[in-house]
């Protein structure tokens, strides 16, 4: 799509909006969550599709998905008073990484339970590729690394999955 | 000591790749021999497609509808009515129902459908079938008739070994009142051949 200039945010929204809100719950487990990255995405987007310059849609549009999402972690960790979804229990500490906050989100399914059970940045790999569809380079553009590194964190991604889950497939 | 592990991390790595058809020329030609060549790099082939294949089955969900502009419930109030949202969506689609009349409005509507399609009465069957249908009952009814008429022979059967004597005032078990209701039911079959009841 998506090189279009003309491209309102409304239309980001119901474009992307599904996948962007699924991105979410794939990482974390919690819809409220990824009900808030919806949001906080969209008005990203808003602001920032007028200096948008053309060039790949997509992978801008998930560095600002996946930037608002970190930031959603780290501002959650900032006000541990804030009450939290029933079994979730962020820990209080010094810079926690994300891995240790969505290390206790309530898990819905065994993929699911698999999925976060594996260290975020090859969760985030993984789910950008198989469950948003993005290419390597895309994924390397929204994640900034090099396509090498999107390649090992995919790949190692999916060695440890198929290892956590042990039922027949 | 040989390495241990059945590929290397490089061809496993080459391997999931391949999947997602993200390899170089060269790399795809390394790829292809070891597939021809290797049962351990075809058998890690399987467990990367495995693990690649199920989270691509992972659903895609519904975002939250108050965020789309001018977005509505659709579908997802039929599937709600049946009870059969996934849990991610309660919370959305509730939350909806309880800002948006227009959804309220359908949902009502859709509501009063699915009761009046469960309302429907059962459709009497075609002539042609009917024969065939009361066939089947007659069988069905006859089968019923033998098995009571065993539960009955069964019933006098035990009452006729208990030893109703040692004072015991036969009038007042009521045996023959069960035995009677038994063999009524029974001959509505092949009756079974008399029992004597009630004799020590």
């Amino acid at each position: 799509m998506a090189d279009n200039p003309t491209l309102t945010w409304e239309d980001v929204a119901q474009r992307y909006g599904r996948k962007i809100y699924t991105f979410a719950y794939r990482l974390t487990g919690n819809p409220d969550d990824a009900a808030d990255l919806v949001q906080e995405v969209l008005l990203r987007v808003r602001k920032g599709l007028s200096s948008y310059t053309p060039g790949s849609f997509d992978g801008w549009l998930w560095r600002i998905t996946r930037n608002a999402f970190l930031d959603g972690v780290r501002k959650k960790k900032r006000r541990p008073t804030q009450p939290l979804p029933e079994g979730d229990s962020f820990a209080v500490g010094a810079s926690p990484s994300p891995d240790e906050v969505l290390a206790s989100v309530r898990l819905s399914d065994d993929v699911q339970s698999a999925l976060l059970k594996l260290p975020y940045d090859f969760r985030e790999a993984v789910v950008l590729c198989d469950v948003v569809g993005l290419t390597y380079d895309e994924i390397a553009v929204a994640t900034d690394v090099p396509v090498g590194t999107v390649r090992s964190r995919i790949h190692r991604g999916r060695s440890m999955l198929r290892g956590l889950l042990t039922w027949p497939m | 000591m040989a390495d241990v592990r059945p590929v290397s991390d490089r061809v496993s790595m080459l391997l999931s790749c391949y999947l997602d058809g993200e390899l170089t020329r060269d790399e795809l030609t390394e790829v292809v021999a070891a597939l021809e060549s290797d049962l351990d790099a075809i058998a890690e082939f399987r467990r990367l497609k495995d693990a690649r294949r199920i989270v691509r089955t992972l659903p895609m969900l519904h975002m939250p509808l108050e965020l789309i502009p001018g977005g509505h419930l659709g579908e997802q109030l039929s599937a709600y009515l049946d009870g059969e949202l996934v849990t991610a969506e309660m919370p959305i689609v509730s939350t909806h129902l309880g800002t948006c009349q227009d959804c309220r409005r359908e949902l009502a509507e859709l509501d009063r459908s699915r009761t009046a399609v469960r309302a429907l009465p059962g459709v009497e069957p075609p002539e042609f079938l009917a024969p065939r249908i009361e066939d089947r009952k007659h069988r069905r009814g006859l089968r019923a008739a033998v098995a009571v008429a065993a539960g009955a022979a069964a019933v006098s059967l035990a009452f006729a070994v208990t030893p109703l004597g040692n004072g015991e005032d036969p009038a007042q078990v009521s045996i023959v009142d069960l035995e009677s209701r038994h063999t009524a039911r029974a001959s509505t079959g092949s009756a079974p051949t008399a029992v004597q009841v009630g004799a020590p």
